[in-house]
């Protein structure tokens, strides 16, 4: 795999607890394929322009380097690893997700089965319903 | 003013997927790109992966810079 999309997925869902700041690094570094250098580079720039339009809190050599960058990322992934240790919502979305699939499978195969040997309606009525309730399981979960 | 082919990550919460642009490497954020030239779906089993390798080749050789992943991407499909 090239990419990891694991801490895409937890900024997805515990990005909230991250510093603005944090936030947008992780999200310019997984989403956007931001080298630490462009990110720094893009970073700078924003703060320069700030400053020249009257800024007052921000000082000359108010900078970040790559190295502030690459520490910040770090810390954040820390903060959502630490997060998922202790909620687990990733792991357990996942696996609600594969059991969601799973119903869905079973379900359909009963109904064809039920509606292929002539099974009382109320059977095949009762299938087609799991089917549609793990669909909406699913959705859900999305 | 570089040209970079990086992933854009789109896809819906928690489920992400991503397209392969060449983007000009000043405007990463207003979603702004010269060109699709690929996807990469991490969820899929195994990781589905499909890039246009003339279009690939042709941005290099015009001095588009891959990003890491996506070289990694570029060699193992063999356009690298």
């Amino acid at each position: 795999m090239a990419v990891n999309p694991k801490f895409s997925v937890l900024l997805d869902v515990y990005g909230n607890i991250l510093t603005e700041k944090e936030r947008t690094m992780l999200d310019y570094y997984y989403n956007d394929d931001l080298s630490l250098r462009e990110i720094s580079d893009n970073e700078n720039a924003e703060r320069r322009e700030r400053r020249d339009a009257g800024e007052q809190q921000l000082r000359e050599n108010d900078t970040i380097t790559r190295q502030g960058v690459r520490d910040t990322i770090k810390r954040a992934e820390a903060k959502l690893l630490s997060m998922e240790e202790k909620l687990g919502l990733v792991r357990r979305n996942s696996e609600m997700l594969q059991i969601a699939a799973e119903i869905r499978k079973n379900a359909e195969k009963a109904a064809v089965r039920a509606y292929q040997s002539r099974a009382p309606k109320e059977i095949i009525t009762a299938a087609s319903d799991i089917d549609t309730l793990a669909e909406r399981l699913e959705q859900l979960l999305q | 003013m570089a040209v970079k082919i990086r992933l854009r990550r789109m896809g819906s919460k928690g489920n992400p997927f991503y397209r392969v642009v060449v983007a000009d490497s000043r405007y990463p954020r207003d979603g702004r790109f010269i060109e699709e030239i690929g996807s990469y779906d991490p969820m899929a089993n195994p990781s589905a992966v499909k890039i246009d390798a003339d279009k690939a080749k042709a941005w290099i050789a015009n001095g588009a810079q891959p990003t890491d992943t996506v070289k990694a991407m570029l060699k193992k499909e063999g356009i690298l």
